[in-house]
C-alpha cells in the first residue's frame, strides 16, 4: 500500500508532506510516495530529525492512492487534512433563501420567491 | 460591563509578554513540543487538523462593540477573516500561525481580552446566561460572580495542573439558560428562607465519554464564601481526582465513584478550615465588581406592545422575526434581540469580520455598545428599544443575521468536527447544512416549536449532543461516518440526558430520520406540549419504531 | 540535579536515601514515609535534620504531627502534569505551619516555577537547564499582579484595591 509521510509545520501549523531533497510541501501531490515499508521507516526516519530541527511535529505515515499522478489519501481524516475543509464559507449559494422573512423592497424576498418556485418545479 | 483596571491590565499584557518569550523558546527549540504544549494549551492554542487554533475567552458571554471590532481586525489580520462562536461563550480562530499568535494575544490584551486558560487542565472560562442583567426572570446578575470568578482563576498557583479541564457556569434566574447542570461545577442564584440570595452549588455535572447531570452539594451558599467554598471543592478534586486514566478524570467520575455525600464530608472539612480565611469576600469587592454591572441609562418608556401587534399584523415577515427572535426586557419599553448565526446552509456560529464589525455597530447604536454570546452559539443585543426593533431587524435581515428560528430545529448547536478538529471522528457541519436546509419553512418550524438539535463530531460532545432534544453524535464505524441519534436531552432547569435512539445513520439518511421523528412528534403530542414533553410522556418507542422501522423496535 | 534555593544554586546538605536499601548511619537524611513510620524514633534520636519525601498519591494530611519535627519536606512531580503538590505545599505551609525547606523535586519545569513559588516551595530541584538562575530570574518576575492569596505574603489585587 503506497505510503507517504504527513505533519504539520511548526511555525505555522500547516499541513506539509515530506518531499525529494528531505523538503517539506504543502501539496500532496509533491509529496514522496513510497511503496514498501522499509523505505517508508526511512522516511519516518527523516521526518524525525526535522521535528528535532524544530521544522514539522507530529509526522505520521498515512496511506495513499495514487491515480495520474494524483495522490489522495485513503482515509477521510488525512483527505480532510490534505485538501482543506469540506464546507465552504464563502458561496453565495450555499445560503438558502428562506420565504417569508424578508423585509418588503428587500431584493433577496425576489431571490427568495425565485428559489422556492425552482425548488416546487 | 467590567473595565479593567491597572490591576487587570497590568495582568494580562504581562501573561502576553511571557506567552511571546515561550513561543519564542519553542520556536528556537529550547522548548520541545511536550514541554511547550501545556503551555501553549493554557493559552488557549491548540494544533488542530489544517493549523492552530486560537481559543479566546468571551468572560460570560459579554461583549463590548470594541472587543468586537478587535475580533473582527483578529479575524482579517491573522486569520481567513472569520470567526466561530463556541458553545462555552467563547470564540475561535481556525487559521492562526504560531509565530503570529503573541501578536494576536497582544492585540486582543489590550482590548482586555485574553485567552488565558481557554484550554488546559485548569479552570476554563465561566460561562453564564445570556441575557444576564436583562431576564425578566432574573433575581440577580450572576455576572458580578462570574467575574470574582475569573480572576481568582487566573492563572491560580494551586489549581493550575488539575487531574482535567474544569468548567463552571453561573445562573441568576431559576430559567436557566446556562446549563450550569451539565458543569464541573453549576451555581444557581436563589433565595434562602430568610429571603437571602445566594448559591445553590451543583458539582460533577459534565457531558463527553460518561456524561452526568450536577448533584447538589450545598443548598444555599452566602456570596462571600463563593471563593471559598469553591477553593475547597477544587482543593479535594485536585488531590484526590483520578491522573491514572485521561478518560476518567473529570471531577464527575470521582463524585460518582465516591457518593455525593463523601464528597460534599470531605468539601465541608475542608470549607470549615478556610472560610473566614483570606479568601472570603468582602462586601466592598462585591461592591465594587457590581458597580461596574450597573445597568445602562435606560430611558422611561412604554411598553408599546398594541403598536408592534398592530405592525405584526400587516407585515408577515417581521411578525415571523417577532415570534422567533425577540424576547421580553425586564424594562419596560425595552426588548432582547437574538442575532441569529444560524441562517440555514451556512456554518452555525461562524460570523465573518465584515459582520463583526457590522454587530459592533448595530451594537453602538442601538444596544449601548455591548453584545453577547449564547452558549447555542448566537448573539444577543439585550438592551433594544421596541420602538427601535423594526429597523434593527431590516438591518440584520440585510446582513443574514435575523433568521427566526432562536430554539427552533435550524438552530443547531454544532462543533467543527471533522472539517476542523484533530480530535473529531466525524464531519458535523455538514450535518447540520444539510438538515437545517430541509427544514426553512419557518412557518412549519414555528408551529413546531422548541425543538433543540445539537451535533457533535466525536465523543467529546463540544456540540452537547447529550443535552439536545434530539442530540446526533458522529462515530466512526469501520472508516466510515456514521450518525448516532438520542432524544430528550435537555440542559435547563429540567436537565436530562438524551436517551440513544438505535444504530447509527449514514449522512444521507439523518435529514429524513428527523424528519421521521418531527412527524412522530406530531402525531402524539397534546396541545401545548413542546417536544421535549411528549418525549418524556410516550417515550422513545413510537420514535424508535417510527426512524426504525416497528419490527426493530422492541 | 540543581538545587535551586534562594535565586542560587546551591549544594544538597542532605543524602536522599528514600529510595535507598539502608539509611546512613548519621547527618542529614531524606527519607521515604515508609522509612519514617518504620525508623521514626531511631532517626529523631540522631539529632541531625530530618527530611522526608512524599510521592505525589501521599497527602500531607498522613504526616501532620510530625511536621515540626522535620527540617525538609521534598514533594514530588513524577510528571509536571501532576499537580497534587501544588495543594500539599499550600496544607503544609498554611494549615500544618511548616517553616523548614519545602522542595519540589521531580519532572519540575522551569515554566512553572512561578506557581511553585507562591504555593510555598522555596528550593526546586531542577534537573534539566542550561541557566538555572538566568531562568529562575525570568519565571519570578514574569509577573508582578496576582488575583489569590497565598502564604507567600504577596498581596492580591484585590487586597491593593482596598488597601487592605
Amino acid at each position: 500500500m503506497p505510503q507517504m509521510i504527513i505533519a504539520n509545520r511548526l511555525v505555522d501549523g500547516r499541513v506539509v508532506f515530506l518531499a525529494p531533497e528531505e523538503r517539506w510541501d504543502t501539496a500532496i501531490d509533491h509529496g514522496s510516495v513510497v511503496d514498501d515499508d522499509a523505505e517508508a521507516q526511512q522516511l519516518l526516519e527523516v521526518a524525525k530529525q526535522a521535528v528535532a530541527r524544530c521544522l514539522v511535529i507530529d509526522p505520521i505515515l498515512i496511506q495513499v492512492k495514487v491515480e495520474n499522478g494524483k495522490v489522495r489519501p485513503t482515509e477521510i481524516r488525512e483527505v480532510i487534512r490534505a485538501f482543506g475543509p469540506t464546507v465552504r464559507t464563502d458561496m453565495e449559494d450555499v445560503a438558502v433563501p428562506i420565504v417569508g422573512i424578508a423585509p418588503e423592497g428587500d431584493r433577496r424576498a425576489e431571490g427568495a420567491a425565485r428559489v422556492n418556485r425552482n425548488a416546487k418545479e | 460591563m467590567y473595565r479593567y483596571d491597572e490591576f487587570d491590565a497590568k495582568f494580562v499584557a504581562e501573561r502576553a509578554a511571557q506567552f511571546r518569550r515561550q513561543v519564542k523558546r519553542r520556536l528556537a527549540g529550547e522548548l520541545t513540543e511536550d514541554q511547550f504544549r501545556p503551555l501553549r494549551l493554557m493559552n488557549g492554542l491548540y494544533l488542530q487538523l489544517h493549523a492552530y487554533m486560537l481559543r479566546v475567552n468571551v468572560p460570560y458571554g459579554t461583549l463590548s462593540s470594541k472587543q468586537m471590532r478587535t475580533f473582527a481586525h483578529v479575524a482579517r489580520t491573522y486569520d481567513k477573516g472569520f470567526g466561530h462562536f463556541t458553545t462555552r461563550q467563547n470564540i475561535q480562530y481556525n487559521w492562526i500561525k504560531l509565530e503570529e499568535a503573541p501578536d494576536a494575544v497582544k492585540d486582543l490584551a489590550s482590548s482586555e481580552i485574553t485567552s488565558i486558560q481557554s484550554s488546559g487542565n485548569c479552570v476554563r472560562n465561566i460561562t453564564s446566561d445570556q441575557y444576564a442583567g436583562c431576564a425578566k426572570d432574573e433575581l440577580a446578575d450572576p455576572r458580578i460572580y462570574c467575574e470574582l470568578l475569573r480572576q481568582y482563576s487566573f492563572l491560580h498557583p494551586e489549581f493550575s495542573y488539575l487531574p482535567r479541564k474544569f468548567k463552571i457556569a453561573v445562573t441568576g434566574s431559576p430559567n436557566d439558560r446556562a446549563a450550569v447542570a451539565v458543569h464541573d461545577i453549576g451555581l444557581r442564584m436563589h433565595k434562602n428562607e430568610q429571603g437571602e440570595i445566594g448559591f445553590e452549588v451543583l458539582v460533577g455535572g459534565g457531558l463527553g465519554r460518561t456524561p452526568y447531570i450536577g448533584q447538589t452539594i450545598r443548598k444555599w451558599l452566602h456570596p462571600s464564601h463563593l471563593l471559598t467554598y469553591v477553593e475547597a471543592i477544587l482543593r479535594v478534586y485536585n488531590m484526590l481526582g483520578r491522573r491514572d486514566n485521561i478518560h476518567k478524570a473529570r471531577i464527575k467520575i470521582i463524585v460518582n465513584q465516591m457518593g455525593i455525600d463523601k464528597y460534599r464530608e470531605l468539601v465541608d472539612k475542608e470549607f470549615e478550615l478556610t472560610k473566614n480565611g483570606q479568601l472570603k469576600v468582602p462586601d466592598e469587592e462585591i461592591a465594587r465588581i457590581k458597580a461596574y454591572f450597573a445597568p445602562p441609562k435606560y430611558e422611561t418608556l412604554k411598553d408599546i406592545g398594541p403598536e408592534l401587534d398592530a405592525r405584526r399584523k400587516t407585515d408577515r415577515a417581521f411578525d415571523r422575526w417577532m415570534r422567533g427572535n425577540v424576547v421580553e426586557h425586564k424594562v419596560p419599553g425595552y426588548a432582547i434581540v437574538t442575532v441569529s448565526l444560524k441562517a440555514p446552509g451556512r456554518v452555525p456560529g461562524d460570523i465573518t469580520a465584515d459582520k463583526m464589525d457590522a454587530v459592533a455597530d448595530l451594537a453602538d447604536r442601538y444596544s449601548f455598545g455591548e453584545i453577547r454570546v449564547s452558549h447555542r452559539q448566537n448573539l444577543v443585543l439585550t438592551d433594544v428599544k421596541q420602538g427601535d426593533l423594526e429597523q434593527l431587524w431590516r438591518e440584520l435581515f440585510a446582513l443574514e443575521l435575523a433568521t427566526p428560528n432562536l430554539g427552533l430545529l435550524s438552530d443547531i448547536i454544532c462543533c467543527p468536527g471533522l472539517d476542523y478538529c484533530a480530535l473529531a471522528n466525524a464531519r458535523a457541519i455538514p450535518i447540520a447544512q444539510d438538515i437545517s436546509r430541509a427544514f426553512s419553512d419557518i412557518d412549519e418550524l414555528q408551529r413546531i416549536g422548541n425543538f433543540t438539535i445539537n451535533i457533535s463530531g466525536c465523543m467529546n460532545a463540544c456540540g452537547h449532543h447529550h443535552v439536545g432534544h434530539i442530540g446526533i453524535l458522529g462515530v466512526d464505524k469501520r472508516g466510515e461516518e456514521f450518525f448516532q441519534l438520542t432524544l430528550g436531552g435537555s440542559s435547563d432547569q429540567n436537565a436530562s440526558l438524551g436517551d440513544r435512539l438505535g444504530p447509527g445513520l449514514p449522512q444521507a439518511e439523518v435529514p429524513g430520520a428527523i424528519r421521521k421523528i418531527v412527524d412522530t412528534y406530531l402525531e402524539h403530542s397534546e396541545p401545548g406540549e413542546r417536544f421535549i414533553d411528549t418525549y418524556r410522556r410516550v417515550g422513545i418507542e413510537p420514535f424508535k419504531a417510527s426512524v426504525y422501522g416497528a419490527e426493530t423496535a422492541h | 540535579m540543581s538545587l535551586l534555593k534562594g535565586g542560587k544554586v546551591v549544594a544538597d546538605t542532605f543524602v536522599d536515601a528514600s529510595a535507598a536499601e539502608a539509611i546512613p548511619e548519621a547527618g542529614a537524611v531524606i527519607v521515604s514515609l515508609e522509612q519514617w513510620q518504620k525508623h521514626r524514633d531511631a532517626l529523631l534520636a540522631r539529632g541531625t535534620p530530618i527530611g522526608l519525601r512524599l510521592h505525589s498519591d501521599q497527602s500531607p494530611e498522613l504526616i501532620a504531627d510530625d511536621v515540626p519535627k522535620l527540617a525538609l519536606i521534598a514533594l514530588e512531580f513524577p510528571k509536571f502534569r501532576d499537580g497534587r503538590a501544588y495543594s500539599y505545599a499550600r496544607l503544609l505551609r498554611e494549615r500544618y505551619g511548616f517553616k523548614g525547606e519545602l522542595r519540589a523535586v521531580g519532572d519540575v519545569l522551569l515554566e512553572q516555577l512561578f506557581f511553585m513559588l507562591r504555593v510555598g516551595f522555596d528550593a526546586l530541584d531542577v534537573q534539566q537547564s542550561p541557566d538555572p538562575v538566568a531562568a529562575f530570574q525570568t519565571a519570578i518576575s514574569d509577573f508582578s499582579v496576582w488575583y489569590q492569596p497565598t502564604a507567600d505574603g504577596r498581596p492580591t489585587a484585590m487586597q491593593l484595591r482596598h488597601h487592605r
